[in-house]
């Protein structure tokens, strides 16, 4: 499952969750929402390494 | 998980401004030049970086406490710190006669519901990629949106 968890704290801090999505694809997801909210601090953590799932590699490739 | 990202609130969007405005009761008055507040500044404040004594109480829009014309008002400000965006400058003395009651300490209520409706609206190209959307409030009174597939 992809997930996407936006947290804004009574402060109207936010913190930006990306669950289940490898590869570059991750930042892809939410990299128009985190500039449109602000200053961003990112930290990646171990599936942004991993390779993207066959399934959209092949939609890469074929579109 | 893939990653995770901490953002420092920035004032970008002038239209989710004043829709927040309009849940909370204020009044977003575009291209109003002056805002209202004590009219002097006293010094026991930092004034922002690239502003003078000057500045204050000039902006390029405001926001208004809605039926309470003694409140005082947000000042809506172009950065002068290189950032894109707006600042917002308000006098809290007295808790800005009604001010604070209206947008919270800090501005902190006026800000989290701007950033409640930013990440709705920026989260639309999610919901167009068959994200579905569930938002909740916990009891630390944080909004909570998210997001699956």
């Amino acid at each position: 499952m992809q997930e996407v968890i936006i947290t804004i704290n009574p402060e109207g801090k936010v913190k930006v969750a990306v669950n289940g999505v490898k590869g570059k694809a991750c930042r892809d997801l939410t990299a128009v929402l985190e500039k449109a909210l602000g200053q961003a601090h990112t930290k990646l953590t171990s599936d942004y390494s991993l390779p993207p799932d066959k399934a959209h590699l092949t939609n890469k490739s074929g579109g | 998980m893939s990653h995770v990202t901490l953002i420092d609130l920035e004032v970008h969007d002038l239209s989710a401004l004043r829709a927040t405005c309009d849940e909370l009761g204020l009044e977003l008055c575009e291209g109003q030049k002056t805002f209202k507040w004590f009219g002097r500044h006293m010094g026991d404040y930092a004034i922002p970086e690239g502003f003078t004594k000057a500045d204050m109480g000039k902006c390029d829009h405001v926001i208004k406490v809605k039926g309470n014309p003694n409140a005082y008002e947000i000042g809506v400000v172009k950065r002068r710190d290189g950032k894109p965006g707006y600042i917002l400058m308000w006098d809290f003395w007295q808790g800005g006669y009604g001010l604070q009651a209206a947008v919270g300490k800090g501005c902190h209520k006026l800000c989290q519901q701007y950033a409640a409706k930013v990440t709705a609206k920026q989260a639309q190209a999610l919901i167009a990629k068959g994200f579905s959307q569930h938002k909740s409030v916990n009891a630390q009174g944080e909004i909570i949106l998210r997001y699956t597939k």
